[in-house]
């Protein structure tokens, strides 16, 4: 069953008399219980594209739907039923304890005592956010700041999920308590996820599908389970940039440079292949090491092997 | 029901807010005590040195100020309207879209600043209660005195709300909002001695004879008939607050939001 769906969506801005394009002739839709992760480079339109599935944007060309609402007509009556996080922009109350944010949630989304006692229990037990209720928002750090956004926002348990670059500034622990979280909804409530993220991690440990956006257009829609199987079939390659080693970014594998190396993302088959070139190229003095993989390295790859 | 529980909790999430920096109560409260006594002061200074205010004795003056501070606390229930602009500017205003309440009253619910609204309210009300006991109240026009007070205090605060709605087409409208704020300043007092044409302006097109010097007026019994009055004020309060409504539309359907 469709818990959102775009059809042939456009979306323009006006900027200096010009109209940019954000989202061009995008659809997609997103199931009951499923979890998204919505990936793509800065500007690709990711932004755009969750701020017109809760209505904050209108499209300008094309049909939105999320939870049978039409998001820019219905926005009041479909955010009772959302729930939203965007990474840079908090919902808590800066100078006071966590908890009283935890209250107006409660008060906004007309949540009953006794639900909302539980889940805040649970979830902040889980998030391990128990002891930051007490703590004044201004004392928190990053991480435990979105800890408490999280909980925030999933007290009234919402049919979707929307969850912007939330990873951001957590560490390992809290990283994997927040997609503990993530998955229990997505399980037991059939809370419909949609998580952008630079993150590969989050994208394997959670996602169940990963959709590519780049210039506002879909450029891949498949499930995570065959991707990482794709991904094994490659390696990432990093090579120190020496005097001359510029030639080498022509290469068909080439990526990006990468704290003074050059990463390449290529078939394991092709490996040997490669290090004889370079070998050949800048003699046995040229030092390699194995990088970690990138989502957009092996999304990229992935699309134009298929494209 | 809704409703009541979020201003309950908005005001004690502003109360809990506050009390977090005793030291800035502290300060709020010589700051509002300054203001009275320099209200009180200036009032007495101008009357005892024989300047007529036509119109206006001395206790007469001080319901006028007393009026003011009231009217003011009314006031400050809509001081979130100056940060629409910085919402819309910031972005915050996508979080506040995001939830099933109406983001105007998140703006407002989440600026109130309970301190200003309760001192305002108590020292207007003191030195009202003070020029009372000099005998020159007429109580039986309480009501309608109110009732132009509010209502002039609403058409007051959503036309300023008018104004920061244009941030949506403008971005920052700080100059706007400072030219507003100047002409405001003259609310303070009696309207009335102005030239006809001006108090007339300042009554009907830029409300702020309405959150002072009428409401002191009627109350003081030197208005025969409050009545018009009362249903005048509450038509502009009424017709403000359609355009605001009306402008928060055409807002909203052509916002753009900002990157994250």
């Amino acid at each position: 069953m469709g818990v959102a769906c775009f059809e042939s969506v456009r979306k323009t801005y006006r900027r200096a008399g010009k109209h940019i394009v954000a989202v061009d002739c995008l659809s997609m839709s997103l199931n009951e219980g499923e979890i998204v992760g919505l990936v793509g480079p800065n500007g690709a339109g990711k932004s755009t594209l969750v701020k017109l599935l809760c209505g904050i944007l209108s499209p300008t060309e094309g049909d939105v739907r999320t939870l049978g609402f039409i998001p820019s007509r219905q926005r009041q009556a479909l955010a009772q039923h959302i729930g939203v996080v965007f990474g840079q922009r908090s919902s808590l109350w800066y100078n006071i304890p966590a908890l009283e944010s935890m209250l107006l949630m409660r008060d906004i989304y007309s949540i009953p005592r006794g639900a909302f006692s539980e889940r805040l229990h649970e979830y902040s037990r889980l998030l391990g956010a128990d002891h930051l209720l007490s703590v004044p928002v201004r004392k928190l750090s990053l991480g435990e700041r979105m800890r408490c956004e999280l909980l925030a926002t999933v007290l009234h348990h919402p049919r979707l999920l929307i969850l912007d670059e939330p990873t951001i500034g957590l560490d390992i622990a809290a990283k994997s308590a927040f997609r503990e979280v993530i998955r229990n909804l997505a399980s037991g409530l059939r809370t419909t996820v949609l998580l952008t993220t630079h993150d590969l991690q989050d994208v394997e440990k959670v996602c169940d599908r990963v959709v590519l956006i780049n210039k506002g257009q879909k450029e891949l829609d498949i499930a995570v389970s065959e991707l990482l199987g794709a991904s094994q079939q490659h390696v990432t390659i990093e090579v120190e940039e020496v005097p001359g080693a510029e030639r080498l970014r022509e290469s068909p594998f080439y990526r990006e440079v990468r704290q003074g190396w050059l990463a390449f993302y290529l078939p394991r088959s092709r490996m040997s292949e490669f290090l004889q070139n370079v070998v050949d190229q800048f003699g046995d003095s040229a030092r390699f090491r194995t990088g970690e993989p990138n989502l957009e390295d092996i999304l990229y790859s992935y699309y134009h092997e298929t494209a | 029901m809704r409703l009541l529980r979020l201003v309950l909790r908005y005001t004690r999430l502003s109360t809990e807010d506050l009390i977090q920096f005793p030291f800035g109560v502290a300060m709020k409260v010589v700051d509002t005590g300054f203001r009275v006594l320099f209200l009180y002061a200036f009032w007495y200074s101008v009357t005892s040195f024989g300047i007529a205010i036509p119109g206006w004795s001395q206790p007469e003056v001080l319901v006028l100020g007393g009026m003011g501070l009231v009217g003011g606390s009314i006031c400050q229930l809509g001081f979130g309207f100056r940060d629409i602009a910085y919402a819309v500017v910031d972005g915050t205003l996508d979080v506040y879209l995001t939830r099933p309440v109406h983001p105007l009253f998140t703006v407002l619910a989440e600026k109130l600043g309970i301190f200003w609204v309760t001192s305002q309210f108590v020292s207007g009300l003191a030195l009202v209660l003070i020029a009372a006991r000099m005998g020159n109240l007429q109580l039986v026009n309480c009501v309608p005195s109110l009732l132009v007070l509010v209502t002039g205090c609403v058409a007051y605060q959503t036309m300023y709300g008018c104004l920061s709605l244009t941030s949506f087409w403008q971005g920052r409208v700080s100059s706007i909002r400072d030219t507003f704020f100047s002409v405001a300043s003259a609310r303070t007092y009696p309207i009335d001695v102005l030239p006809k044409s001006l108090g007339f302006a300042l009554t009907w097109v830029i409300p702020i004879g309405l959150v002072a010097t009428m409401p002191a007026r009627i109350l003081l019994g030197k208005v025969l008939n409050p009545w018009p009055v009362v249903s005048l004020s509450g038509l502009l309060a009424v017709g403000w607050v359609a355009v605001l409504s009306w402008l928060w539309e055409k807002a909203l359907s052509g916002y753009e939001s900002t990157g994250t």
